[in-house]
């Protein structure tokens, strides 16, 4: 498994999709569950759904200087996440 | 003139801050004493949230405790909740977990694609794994086999 990986920059990525703006003020979160799904579930439909939002941070799985894939971790995900909450 | 006690907790907090929202409106256009008042007014257009009764009740009642203390004491803490709710702070620390845990499930989910080499059908998804590639072909002519869950599996990170 690779490294983990710096997520810093994202919530910025975020703040220029129009459309996550939208939603963020609308539903207080960047991402939308399925239809009939109260919360998100991670399953390739909801990636697919969502993929504005991932798009920054699989972006930034790739590590160059070893040519792998690496992993995120919860509380840099949730560093983001609150980023763009206080950006609106 | 009525003393300020016999009014709601709420509404003597709203004499404090419209006294202080007039000093403050000769220097700055807006300020959170100001907005925290706005938010005040625009709320009074809803009198059903009030529960205030006619002042009459406690003139010549003097042993009588102001009427915001026999209110429910949650009220208080209700109104100002909804208040932070209004102003969008980010209070709702659950949900920002839960958002992060999909960050990382999917991310996994991708990363388990990738190594077992399938290509769901959702060109979405396809574009997510190209991204962590780092290139931009995703495979259209190569569909995951059928039968294949989709769903993460939950697993220990």
């Amino acid at each position: 498994m690779g490294e983990k990986i710096d997520l810093s920059g994202c919530a910025s990525e975020w703040d220029d999709v129009k459309d996550l703006r939208a939603n963020l003020r609308q539903r207080g979160s960047i991402f939308s569950p399925l239809p009939g799904q109260l919360a998100v579930e991670p399953s390739v439909d909801a990636a697919a759904l969502n993929v504005s939002a991932l798009l920054p941070v699989v972006r930034r799985l790739r590590d160059e200087n070893t040519d792998s894939v690496g992993m995120v971790s919860i509380g840099n995900v949730e560093a983001q996440l609150l980023a763009s909450l206080c950006s609106v | 003139m009525l003393k300020h006690s016999c009014l709601p907790l709420f509404a003597q907090f709203s004499l404090f801050h419209t006294h202080h929202a007039k000093q403050e409106s000769a220097s700055c256009g807006t300020s959170p004493a100001s907005e925290f008042l706005r938010l005040d007014l625009a709320e009074r257009s809803h009198p059903q949230m009030y529960r205030r009764k006619p002042c009459s009740d406690t003139v010549g009642k003097s042993n009588e405790a102001p009427l915001w203390m026999t209110s429910h004491p949650s009220s208080f803490l209700d109104r100002l909740r909804e208040l932070l709710e209004i102003a969008a702070l980010p209070v709702q620390s659950k949900q920002v977990k839960l958002e992060a845990w999909f960050v990382k499930g999917c991310c996994v989910l991708i990363k388990k694609k990738l190594s077992r080499g399938q290509w769901p059908k959702a060109r979405n998804f396809r574009l997510l794994m190209a991204a962590a590639l780092g290139s931009d072909d995703t495979h259209d002519d190569d569909p995951e086999p059928e039968g294949e869950p989709e769903a993460c599996e939950r697993t220990f990170w």
